[in-house]
């Protein structure tokens, strides 16, 4: 007990303090992990996930998560094109969603955003960052309409969940 | 199948940059289980926020990380950091006057959680102390014009401090801090979810002496009366804080009470030593706050309902002189055996309504209406006095009992209300890639003295993607206070026939992240006040409150921010005005400031802070346009730095040490009063130590 929870201390002081891209960048890939998408929706080998962002610091951080594995995929991170066929979608601002849901829906992507009211906007994961920590909401009702599964891990966790 | 190719991100962009410090950052946080990674606290970096590098505006975050690592024990202090931020030591009850880009505080719009501190009877604030740095989340700092969306005394800057309210308290916390100057303070912070709601407690509770700066003579002395110089001036003071919030949904209700007591005012705005004064004042606020995003097709909604009621008293004080005061003002001179009295007592209260829509409909296009209503009412002002005139015809005479003036033409303010209605319109267009213009106007309708109508332009340009350029245009104005207008002393007439104070400024700003470890930021501005609200002689014996005049104040404002390694960031910046020298000059204000900060994680657990704040020479009053020169020598530049330790043990204890003033440099606050030849002695080197317990 004693050793788990000193183990615990280290890992926790470790990391005590992490930018917020990088914050961001590791919560979307535990994101990944915890969704489950339609079997027909996604290519054989990769999970697109598109960005749409502008700030370097945050992309830098995205790319980061390049080639990794989930759901034995690959992660493939790229920007942001309408055309684009995308897994997920990263969008960092309510005027980049006003333009992405402009055009025809994504119809199976995963949607996330750390702006305040993306959940209320249709969006899907809004991450809430704050000084002492991180929460997220969820839009289930989208995931579902979208096709998309969430595991009881991830909604367990969720500060709040649209229905 | 893909029919389009993956464009990875930063081709070509970040290059020839090395990508190993975001890397390692996510590398060590990819392990982590989703609940610990919840649990990980972020520093977010102010230049990254969206919606900062794109606010139309110049503006500054500073979050409670950064609060935390100056060794901060007050908000007041770390608003010296931003650049332009000046923060004027008041000789009267050693208040903390925040002033901007060299302009006095009446200029500087400063709220907490969105409403305005100021009040009707003294219009500052009455003993604003600043807050307790523990219970704040962030402050936002606007630099410029804000009245085309906050109204009144937004000229020089806006800042708004946010407290820690309901849901953004995710930790426990217990604290407790003891420092010279027998300082002791403790605090307590508490989050928590119950049926649905969050809930969140704060309180502070803290005592010091003060530093009691040393006056070898005071105004007394300077015209061989009675005094208590040489002595020290008192300037202790007792806080308590206590902030509870709930939210559920969109609805937020934030309720606040704070209390200050024996406050030691140390001495008159005369520059008279004042032992006797302990006052006291207190607040209680309300706050109803409701925002949905999604309130209807494109339209999102904000409202608030707030009141607060402010009270505040001079205890046995004010005493302007001391007892065996020797008046020359009548012929044979008459003593004071007692001094000279001015209680003062008030309580006011100030009700706001304000709701406003986010229509995001035209493409293109995000239109912010709203409409608001603010009801102030100073209703109880006592005034007792023992000297002076209390009627046109009747002068009391020296030695007799304390005489009831309130309600009278003589007491320091009316009983009175005010109310101001407002409606703004404001339009962010973004007309282009990497281009938006902002344009937004607000009219205000006052009780008293009629309306005015404020405008603002912004252009931002995302020039490169690593450079945005704005060029800003911003209107706004200052509400002429109860005093100014209507209070009346034996010396100065007020004017009901007031208008507000106006000012124009131009900003031109340019931020830059010239590598992934170096930001810059250049910011130039042009502030013209006009009809400036001056106390000019009326007759050779009475001045009066009056539209004087122009001043211009121009300048440049230059950051850096360099993180060199992981564990290491430097910040600093660099301010220099110029402005016209007039008799609307407010001296004391330095033309050059400079602030530089070190943060070093030299070993996992541990953090350590250095910060100076440079403060460069202080004008003096010319003659002309006063009629004599400032006898005093003048107040050369200052460096005041701090140094802090910080060791966080596990996840439960942490500690810290702090050494204010490591220099111990002799440091002083401008004052007019020319008879204090050592205008405001600062505090010395000074300590603390803290313990904090998190669960």
């Amino acid at each position: 007990m004693l050793c788990a929870s000193l183990l615990g201390c280290a890992v926790v002081v470790a990391a005590e303090t992490a930018p917020e891209p990088a914050v961001r960048a590791a919560l979307l890939f535990n994101f990944l992990k915890f969704t489950e998408w339609p079997a027909a929706a996604t290519d054989d080998a990769h999970l697109h996930v598109c960005v749409a962002a502008s700030d370097p610091e945050l992309l830098a951080a995205m790319e980061e998560l390049n080639a990794r594995q989930v759901h034995g995929k690959a992660v493939l991170i790229m920007s942001f094109r309408q055309q684009a066929e995308c897994d997920v979608i990263y969008v960092d601002s309510r005027q980049r969603w006003n333009n992405i849901t402009e055009q025809p829906r994504q119809s199976h992507a995963l949607t996330i955003s750390g702006y305040t009211g993306f959940v209320a906007d249709g969006g899907m994961i809004e991450i809430i960052l704050q000084q002492g920590g991180t929460r997220f909401d969820i839009n289930l009702r989208e995931a579902k309409r979208a096709g998309l599964r969430f595991y009881p891990q991830l909604l367990k966790l969720a500060r709040r969940i649209v229905e | 199948m893909k029919n389009f190719k993956p464009i990875l991100l930063l081709l070509g962009i970040l290059a020839a940059l090395p990508a190993q410090a975001a890397g390692d950052e996510v590398e060590k946080l990819l392990p982590l289980s989703l609940e610990d990674l919840l649990a990980v606290k972020v520093s977010i970096s102010t230049n990254t926020l969206q919606s900062l590098s794109k606010a139309p505006s110049v503006v500054s975050v500073i979050t409670a990380e950064d609060i935390k690592t100056t060794g901060t024990t007050n908000v007041v202090e770390i608003l010296q950091s931003v650049p332009g931020v000046y923060i004027r030591n008041n000789l009267f009850g050693n208040r903390p006057l925040v002033t901007m880009r060299g302009a006095t505080s009446p200029h500087t719009l400063l709220m907490v959680n969105g409403a305005p501190i100021k009040d009707l009877a003294w219009s500052s604030g009455i003993f604003w102390k600043g807050l307790p740095a523990n219970m704040v989340e962030r402050i936002e700092i606007i630099r410029g014009p804000g009245s085309a969306l906050f109204g009144s005394d937004a000229s020089a800057g806006v800042i708004n401090i946010i407290t820690k309210t309901a849901g953004k308290i995710v930790q426990s916390e217990a604290g407790v801090r003891a420092g010279s100057f027998d300082s002791q303070e403790a605090w307590v912070q508490h989050g928590a979810q119950w049926n649905g709601f969050d809930i969140a407690l704060t309180a502070d509770l803290s005592h010091t002496d003060g530093h009691r700066p040393f006056y070898g003579a005071d105004a007394q002395t300077a015209r061989g009366d009675v005094s208590y110089a040489p002595g020290h001036a008192s300037t202790g003071w007792d806080n308590q804080d206590i902030r509870f919030s709930i939210g559920l949904d969109n609805w937020r209700l934030l309720a606040d009470y704070t209390r200050h007591s024996n406050l030691e005012t140390g001495l008159t705005g005369a520059g008279v030593l004042d032992p006797l004064t302990s006052a006291s004042d207190s607040q209680a606020s309300l706050a109803l706050l409701y925002n949905n995003a999604t309130f209807a097709k494109d339209w999102g909604l904000n409202a608030e309902m707030r009141y607060r009621d402010l009270e505040y008293s001079s205890g046995d004080g004010f005493q302007e002189r001391p007892p065996g005061y020797r008046s020359t003002v009548s012929n044979p001179a008459t003593t004071y055996p007692d001094g000279q009295l001015n209680q003062q007592r008030s309580a006011e209260r100030r009700m706001n309504f304000e709701v406003s829509g986010l229509y995001s409909g035209f493409k293109d296009h995000a239109v912010r209406l709203g409409v608001g209503y603010v009801w102030q009412d100073l209703y109880d002002v006592r005034h007792r006095v023992n000297y002076g005139p209390i009627s046109d015809t009747v002068t009391l005479p020296a030695g007799g009992p304390l005489v009831d003036i309130s309600h009278s033409a003589y007491a320091f303010a009316p009983e009175k209300s005010r109310n101001n209605k407002y409606l703004f319109v404001q339009d962010i267009w973004s007309f282009a890639d990497n281009w938006e213009l902002t344009a937004g106007v607000r009219y205000d309708d006052y009780s008293d003295f009629g309306s005015t109508v404020n405008p603002r332009l912004a252009l931002v340009w995302q020039t490169t993607d690593r450079l945005t350029t704005k060029l800003m245009y911003g209107e706004a104005f200052r509400a002429p206070s109860y005093l100014e207008l209507y209070s009346r002393t034996a010396a100065t007439l007020p004017n009901p026939d007031l208008a507000p104070e106006t000012s124009k400024t131009w900003d031109l700003s340019l931020s830059w992240l010239a590598s992934r470890e170096l930001r810059l930021g250049l910011n130039l501005f042009h502030f013209a006040i006009s009809d400036i609200i001056a106390l000019l002689h009326n007759t050779p014996t009475t001045v009066k409150y009056q539209n004087a005049g122009e001043h211009l104040i121009r300048g440049a404002e230059m950051e850096a921010q360099w993180q060199p390694t992981e564990t290491l960031r430097i910040t600093g910046n660099y301010t220099q005005r110029q402005q016209d020298y007039s008799i609307l000059t407010s001296y004391g204000i330095p033309d050059q400031e400079a602030y530089l900060r070190a943060d070093w994680a030299f070993l996992p657990k541990w953090h350590w802070n250095l910060q100076a704040n440079w403060t460069g020479k202080r004008e003096q009053q010319p003659a002309p346009p006063y009629p004599t020169r400032d006898p005093r020598s003048p107040l050369g530049s200052q460096t005041l730095a701090d140094m802090t330790l910080r060791y966080v043990h596990d996840q439960h204890w942490e500690f810290a040490a702090s050494i204010r003033n490591l220099f111990d440099e002799d440091a002083r606050e401008y004052v007019s009063t020319k008879s204090l030849a050592e205008y405001l002695p600062l505090p010395g080197r000074n300590y603390f130590a803290e313990i904090r317990y998190t669960f």
